[in-house]
């Protein structure tokens, strides 16, 4: 059973790696950052509206851009692993439970970029739903892609 | 019409003068936030922020960020003074950073309905996706529309 926890500053060398910014399930190593300088993750609490919890060996989960009246935030699940389908839908559905029954939130949404692991089964499992697709969202081999939003309300399920 | 950029002394005057009008720009709303959080909201975003003139007069403020996965795209928002001079404050934002800075891809929300999505609607925005339940207004959850606006030769976008 995965178990979120508070993150700490031990947990800082977590953050490092080469995550896709806005992924809602995101590997560490993603050769598709090499098209793009992407800072490392700041640190929790150096940055606004940023929640981040942690899940021991198994990968983070970071709320971010949190709007306490709105109730929603952008998700990323960032997997430690190399991705398993198990593995992702635990993370994210520990993440969701998280997110509903803990944080109250409403609404949680992100994004998945072409050309990575194929994640729609695990999502349309835990509950989301495609809400569009933003065009020319990020470079992926020099070539501009768009990618898709998701989005999972509270009551989906 | 032209733009004058808002200097950072200036940030908060601006921002007292959208919010004295209960607008928000780029997502940052003073119905959540007082003025010094938005301004540090603002600038965490990267966000650039514009007063659009007509002659000598300010009609709106245009802001803009541009996306750190493809610096061709910039997500932009306006807070109009003047209503009806809103389509044309974003159509003049979009094309000078198209000019000045190659930009061609475009990106705002706004609630499904508002006046907001009619303006970027008349600015050549199209609709690419609607994000359920994402804005709280009026006691009740409302959908945001997200809204595309492309510049490239081809897109069919009238100059």
């Amino acid at each position: 059973m995965v178990t979120l926890s508070g993150y700490r500053p031990a947990h800082a060398a977590l953050l490092k790696g080469r995550w896709l910014p806005g992924e809602l399930i995101a590997v560490r190593e993603d050769r598709r950052v090499a098209d793009f300088s992407v800072a490392e993750l700041p640190e929790p609490g150096l940055c606004d509206e940023t929640r981040v919890l942690v899940a021991a060996g198994a990968g983070v989960v970071r709320y971010l851009e949190i709007d306490w009246v709105d109730r929603r935030a952008r998700l990323e699940v960032l997997l430690l692993t190399d991705y398993d389908e198990v593995g992702a839908r635990a993370l994210l559905e520990r993440a969701l439970e998280t997110a509903f029954s803990v944080f109250a939130l409403n609404r949680v949404y992100g994004y998945v970029t072409p050309g990575g692991p194929d994640v729609e089964p695990v999502l349309r499992a835990a509950g989301f739903e495609r809400e569009g697709v933003v065009p020319e969202a990020a470079r992926v081999g020099g070539a501009p892609v768009g990618r898709t939003l998701w989005g999972r309300l509270r009551e989906s399920r | 019409m032209a733009l004058r950029p808002v200097a950072t002394g200036e940030l908060r005057d601006v921002l007292r003068r959208i919010t004295d009008r209960g607008d928000e720009i780029l997502g940052v709303d003073p119905r959540r936030r007082n003025l010094a959080a938005m301004t540090k909201r603002l600038a965490d975003m990267g966000a650039r922020l514009f007063e659009v003139l007509l002659g000598d007069v300010p009609v709106a403020v245009v802001a803009h960020t541009h996306n750190p996965l493809n610096r061709d795209q910039a997500t932009v928002g306006v807070a109009a003074f003047e209503p009806e001079h809103a389509a044309s404050a974003v159509w003049t934002h979009v094309t000078q950073l198209a000019e000045r800075f190659g930009t061609g891809s475009f990106v705002s929300t706004a609630a499904v309905g508002s006046a907001a999505v009619a303006v970027y609607r008349a600015a050549g925005f199209r609709e690419v996706g609607r994000m359920r339940m994402h804005l709280y207004r009026e006691h009740a959850y409302h959908d945001a529309s997200v809204l595309h606006l492309s510049l490239r030769p081809g897109s069919g976008v009238p100059g």
